[in-house]
């Protein structure tokens, strides 16, 4: 049997065993409320080695059609699993091509679409060293608004 | 590289008796995390999580790599702020709650909002 054959939580175990975490410098930050500060997200060292791998994680649209399937009126229980476990699971990834996969994978569909769209970016990427070094005012943080989206993207 | 797999209903112990492989399959935590709230927050160590969003103060929310079935997970909680001891964590946040994810709130014994040093979180559940 082959990595690609077990179940995504099978192949996560089998990672968590065998892959050297990988702690990425990348943190996305991205505002989805006027009235909520702020969120930065931060990549799990060991799924960073699953993308990095390749072999483990099921494409991206995988998480999208679930989401679907949740927000059917009346949804109980997912149904359609086997498309984590049974589709082609994703090749290697670069770092940045990880970061871009879980973008669309753990941020809200609305932020990420239209992140350059309105008066200022909701989402930036950057490094972790670039966010405040303390949490001083940390439920009045905001991205600023005269940040060049160039820079932002 | 092979992967190898037992297929087997139960589990007999020499002198202990017997359980259903259902019920080890049905009882083990199906993803956990320890990360440090604080400062820029991070995983010390996970199974199944892809990332965690730092939400605010005391506001956090991990994020799994393979979903639940349905929102019926149950989510195990335990922290501890450097500053304030043992601090109270929120997993009831429903109305946040996806197959995936489960917004955390941690509380002083004040009530305040307060960053947990030493967060622990274990699901378990049923996986999609």
């Amino acid at each position: 049997m082959e990595l690609k054959e077990l179940h995504l939580f099978d192949r996560l175990c089998w990672a968590k065993e065998n892959l050297e975490p990988h702690q990425s410098d990348y943190r996305v930050v991205f505002e989805d409320n006027v009235d909520e500060p702020a969120k930065v997200l931060v990549p799990d060292p060991n799924w960073m080695a699953c993308a990095m791998h390749g072999g483990i994680l099921p494409p991206v649209w995988v998480y999208h059609e679930l989401e679907r399937d949740e927000k059917t009126p009346g949804f109980k229980k997912h149904t359609r699993g086997y498309l984590l476990h049974e589709t082609e699971p994703m090749p290697p990834m670069s770092e940045e091509e990880a970061i871009e996969y879980l973008i669309m994978k753990d941020i809200p569909n609305h932020i990420w679409q239209t992140w350059n769209e309105g008066n200022k970016p909701k989402m930036v990427i950057c490094k972790k060293e670039q966010l405040p070094q303390t949490r001083e005012w940390r439920n009045a943080w905001k991205i600023d608004p005269n940040i060049n989206s160039k820079e932002a993207a | 590289m092979a992967y190898g797999k037992i297929v087997a209903d139960q589990i007999q112990h020499s002198s202990e008796g017997t359980v259903g492989t259902q019920y080890v399959v049905s009882g083990v935590a199906k993803a956990w995390v320890n990360f440090n709230g604080t400062g820029t927050i991070a995983a010390r160590d996970s199974l199944n999580v892809s990332s965690l969003t730092d939400n605010g103060t005391g506001l956090y929310t991990p994020n799994l790599s393979s979903p639940f079935a349905n929102t019926n997970f149950c989510v195990t909680t335990g922290s501890r702020s450097e500053t304030n001891g043992y601090i109270l964590v929120d997993n009831s946040y429903y109305v946040s709650r996806t197959v995936s994810s489960c917004r955390l709130a941690t509380v002083s014994d004040t009530g305040g909002a307060q960053d947990g040093t030493w967060m622990n979180v274990s699901y378990l559940g049923d996986l999609a």
